[in-house]
């Protein structure tokens, strides 16, 4: 009973390690049939995954380029100086009309060239109608009425032309 | 002189062997380790050249102590088997490294 169990266990492991070298066996030839399609399969990969670098390099080194132009652009195309010339019949004070003028402008300076002039209302607003006051040596103040004339833009300077006229000038103009 | 003919042919087979079965049975484990097998195969097999020898002829260590007794005992003709196995596992190994190189690469 015992010399048939162990029998039929050799059997079983005989047949076993046999199915296992067939295993290699298989395996050997499946590799040596199918190896050299394998090999040109992993060469290929590898050159896709090379190109595939390659391509990711010159999209990211284009996409810096890319980043670097808009953000010289973006800085072109802000307004870094605003420039102010007075249209007035008046002989004295223009010195200290531009400075007013440019201190009620200060708030643009910074500001996107293309939404300026697309709402040129906003300076107009700002301009409009706006009075000052200019005061001479013996304290006397003259006031004057700002009307904004003409806007310009060159490169990032914005350049305007303001009317200052005297309050009673205006008065008479309007009459 | 049957024994020494014996010896180095069983020597050229066992380096042959290695070299064959180590190469074929490296190839299904570079498979599995998603590395091309036919050509990492013919540099197993070129490494595996020299340990082939080794077990071929039973460790370097004992064949050079044997080499060492014989050549200072004078004994001249056992020093020559020793290089005769020596060179006939040589010959087995590089036998097996040029007919893995010529399975796969094609060429002589």
């Amino acid at each position: 009973m015992r010399t048939d169990r162990l029998i039929r266990s050799r059997g079983l492991i005989r047949m076993a390690v046999s199915f296992f070298f067939g295993l290699i066996a298989g395996m050997v030839a499946m590799l040596l049939w199918t190896g050299q399609k394998l090999d040109g399969l992993y060469l290929e990969r590898s050159a896709l995954y090379y190109a595939n670098n390659q391509k990711n390099k010159e999209i990211l080194r284009l996409q810096q380029e890319l980043d670097k132009d808009a953000r010289r652009q973006e800085s072109s195309e802000q307004i870094h100086k605003i420039q102010v010339e007075v249209i007035s019949s008046l002989r004295y004070g223009q010195e200290e009309i531009k400075s007013q003028v440019e201190t009620l402008v200060d708030p643009f300076i910074g500001k996107s060239v293309t939404w300026i002039s697309n709402n040129p209302d906003l300076l107009e607003t700002i301009l409009r109608n706006r009075t000052i006051f200019l005061s001479d040596d013996n304290n006397r103040k003259t006031e004057i009425r700002l009307r904004l004339k003409y806007i310009a833009f060159i490169g990032s300077t914005l350049k305007i032309w303001v009317e200052a006229l005297e309050a009673a000038e205006t008065e008479k103009t309007a009459d | 002189m049957g024994g020494f003919w014996s010896t180095t042919v069983l020597d050229f087979f066992i380096a042959l062997g290695v070299v064959l079965g180590g190469s074929l049975l490296g190839g299904i484990g570079y498979l599995f380790g998603d590395e091309p097998p036919m050509s990492k195969m013919v540099h197993l097999a070129d490494q595996l050249k020299i340990w082939a020898m080794v077990a071929a002829i039973g460790g370097t260590f004992d064949a050079i102590r044997a080499f060492e007794i014989n050549l200072l005992g004078g004994q001249l003709e056992e020093v020559a088997q020793q290089l005769a196995f020596i060179f006939s596992a040589f010959i087995g190994a590089h036998t097996g490294y040029l007919l893995i190189r010529w399975l796969i690469q094609g060429d002589w």
